[in-house]
């Protein structure tokens, strides 16, 4: 996932709301490499498994404290995948074996514009 | 010397000091040992060097369990059994197979691996296979190594093919050399006749297989090695003596039927750009062998969530693809490998899984009322899978896909659910185990560590009917390697 610097702050910033009482700003995802493919898996996964709509929920869901260098947010991004798959936090779209982060990834992609 | 049962005078009585009962894996590894010993060994079989149908005929039963092949279809009544026939998968059992695993009732045979590893080297020269043992290491190359999961659940192994031998062709030659043995075509097996009061056999009654009339046999030590389904029909068939069957003083004969369930063409592996080279999992030859990679579960993996064994391969997939595919192929390109290409076309398998089933004694061989042309009872087969078979597997391919996923190979799709029904297409792989089980506790099993029926001193049987458990690793090269254990035991057993 190659995200660039700016954008990938935007989506740090969506993460790190969580823990703040003010109202979070607008939340925004980079685009990637295969941005469309990520939101049609993010549908399938949200309608199949009838989980959180709401954008701001999956963010804090996915994490707070992510780097924001883009490099190091997508070996963050794979770190928490990692232990998602070795505590067996998983998840299934038609089938496919997802790990909750990046299946929660890609529900943000289809959640946001 | 090979002799047709025509050629032996109707109502005659021979002798031995070793008489082994059918030529398949199983009875010629052990006639094969004895070959040029000091024994009189005497082989009989039902049919000849040639397929016939007639004699196909007689194994022909019922199946009244799950959907089974016909029992006529799925194993060869003939010089060589179903050596006619099989594929030439080998691979030993895994050492935690024979082990007792309190997950699995019924497990624990009273032998272990290591007692069995002199005989698989054996056996592995009867079956033509090659090369140094089954180190792992000795068998990867630097374009077809063992994938390095960054998870330590996983496991590989493989299987070593035979030609596959086919032993109509190769031992007719050696029997027919042997000064000691003598063959009889064309000679069945009706009944073990017990001397009365049941304690030791009296004589063999056989029949001609083709025409009218017979023979009977007395021999020092008597091994049925009829198959996995026939040595238990056999046993059941002669109840003359002792009710219910010989050495079925406990009702065990025919019971825990195994079978491997194939889930053959479920769950499919698309791989990421980071997939190394399938190489191993592809069949090729290694230092003279062929061979073909498989994947599975380590021991500890399956005794902290109580599974059964499994073993994957990777088939080619040939459904068409999912409508998730592409754009799962492009998400994990970018999760797995963002920094490389990717590829036009995707790579894709699916899994063929033959596991392990839990010992049932409810899946069983029975006799039918109807009977055969020579007056055996027909056979009916009740095979059973349980829901903890099914589970197993599912899991097994769930634990995969995690395993992939983690160490960014791929993503899988999966199609087996935990808690639901095998699918209907899943099959056994011919493979006929369990129904003389061994076990050290007369009331446990049929026949002892040395593959002796309890109670009775001079009656074996050879073949996977034996297996107390099954594994998954498919049975020939296990059966063979009992089979020279057997005819070693035999040897020394007879003054
Ligand atoms: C299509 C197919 C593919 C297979 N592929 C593999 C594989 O890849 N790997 C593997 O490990 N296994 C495989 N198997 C299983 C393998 O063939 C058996 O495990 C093996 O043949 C069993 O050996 P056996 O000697 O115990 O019994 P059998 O081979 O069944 O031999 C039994 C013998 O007893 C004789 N007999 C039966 N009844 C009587 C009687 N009443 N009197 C006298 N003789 C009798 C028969 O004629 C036969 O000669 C396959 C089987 C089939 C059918």
């Amino acid at each position: 996932m190659s995200l660039d610097r700016r954008e990938a702050l935007r989506l740090i910033v969506a993460l790190s709301v969580a823990a703040c009482s003010a109202p979070p700003p607008p939340l925004a995802l980079p685009p990637r490499r295969h941005a469309a493919a990520a939101r049609q898996i993010g549908q399938a996964w949200l309608k199949a498994a009838g989980v959180m709509t709401d954008a701001q929920a999956l963010a804090d869901a996915l994490g707070a404290g992510a780097p924001a260098e883009p490099a190091a947010f997508t070996a963050w991004i794979r770190e928490r995948h990692q232990a998602d798959l070795a505590a067996g936090r998983t998840t299934q779209v038609d089938g496919w074996l997802l790990s909750l982060t990046e299946a929660r990834l890609y529900g943000l992609y289809a959640l946001l514009p | 010397m090979i002799v047709e049962a025509s050629a032996i005078e109707p109502g005659s009585h021979l002798e031995a000091d070793v008489c082994v009962v059918g030529t398949g894996p199983a009875g010629l590894a052990i006639a094969d040992r004895l070959a040029g010993g000091r024994r009189q060994v005497l082989v009989l079989e039902s049919g000849g060097l040639k397929p016939d149908p007639a004699v196909q005929a007689l194994y022909a039963g019922d199946n009244i369990g799950r959907g089974y092949f016909p029992l006529d279809a799925c194993r060869i009544r003939g010089f060589g059994g179903s050596s006619g026939c099989w594929a030439g998968l080998c691979r030993p059992l895994d050492p935690e197979d024979f082990e007792a695993r309190p997950y699995v009732p019924h497990s624990g045979w009273p032998i272990r691996r290591a007692d069995l590893d002199a005989w698989y080297a054996e056996a592995e020269k009867f079956l033509g296979l090659r090369g140094p043992g089954w180190d792992l290491a000795r068998w990867s190359t630097k374009g077809a190594a063992p994938w390095t999961f960054a998870d330590a659940r996983i496991a590989s192994t493989f299987f070593k093919l035979s030609k596959p031998v086919r032993l109509a062709e190769t031992m007719p030659g050696p029997m027919r050399a042997a000064e000691n043995i003598r063959v009889v075509l064309g000679a069945s097996l009706v009944r073990v006749g017990l001397a009365p009061g049941g304690g030791q056999v009296q004589a063999l009654h056989v029949r001609r297989t083709r025409g009218e009339g017979g023979f009977t046999v007395a021999a020092r030590k008597v091994v049925l090695a009829c198959g996995g389904i026939e040595n238990a029909r056999l046993l059941l068939a002669s109840d003359d003596v002792q009710r219910g069957g010989v050495g079925n003083g406990h009702d065990l004969v025919g019971r825990y039927f195994m079978e491997h369930p194939h889930t053959d063409g479920e769950g499919l592996l698309l791989g990421s750009p980071a997939l190394p080279s399938p190489a191993f999992y592809q069949r090729h030859t290694r230092l003279g062998q062929p061979i073909w990679g498989s994947l599975g579960l380590t021991a500890e993996a399956r005794a902290q969530e109580g599974l059964l064994a499994a073993t994957l391969v990777l088939l080619p997939r040939r459904d068409a693809p999912r409508a998730l595919e592409e754009p799962m192929r492009q998400v994990m390109a970018d999760t797995d490998a963002p920094d490389r290409p990717l590829p036009e076309k995707g790579v894709a398998f699916t899994f063929g899984t033959p596991s392990e089933q839990v010992p049932d004694p409810e899946s069983r061989v029975l006799l039918a009322g109807e009977r055969d042309r020579l007056g055996v009872p027909r056979v009916r087969l009740d095979w059973r899978v349980s829901a903890v078979d099914q589970r197993s597997v599912a899991r097994t391919h769930a634990i995969l896909a995690e395993a992939l996923a983690r160490s960014g190979f791929g993503r899988v799709r999966l199609t087996l659910t935990p808690g639901q029904p095998f699918p209907a297409h899943t099959g056994g792989g011919r493979h006929h185990m369990g129904t003389t089980r061994m076990h050290a506790d007369p009331t446990k099993g049929v026949v002892d560590a040395d593959c002796r029926v309890h109670g009775l001193p001079d009656l074996y049987v050879a073949g996977s009917s034996v297996f107390t458990t099954s594994g998954s690793a498919n049975p020939t090269l296990t059966i063979v390697a009992l089979a020279r254990r057997l005819a070693a035991h035999l040897d020394e057993a007879l003054p």
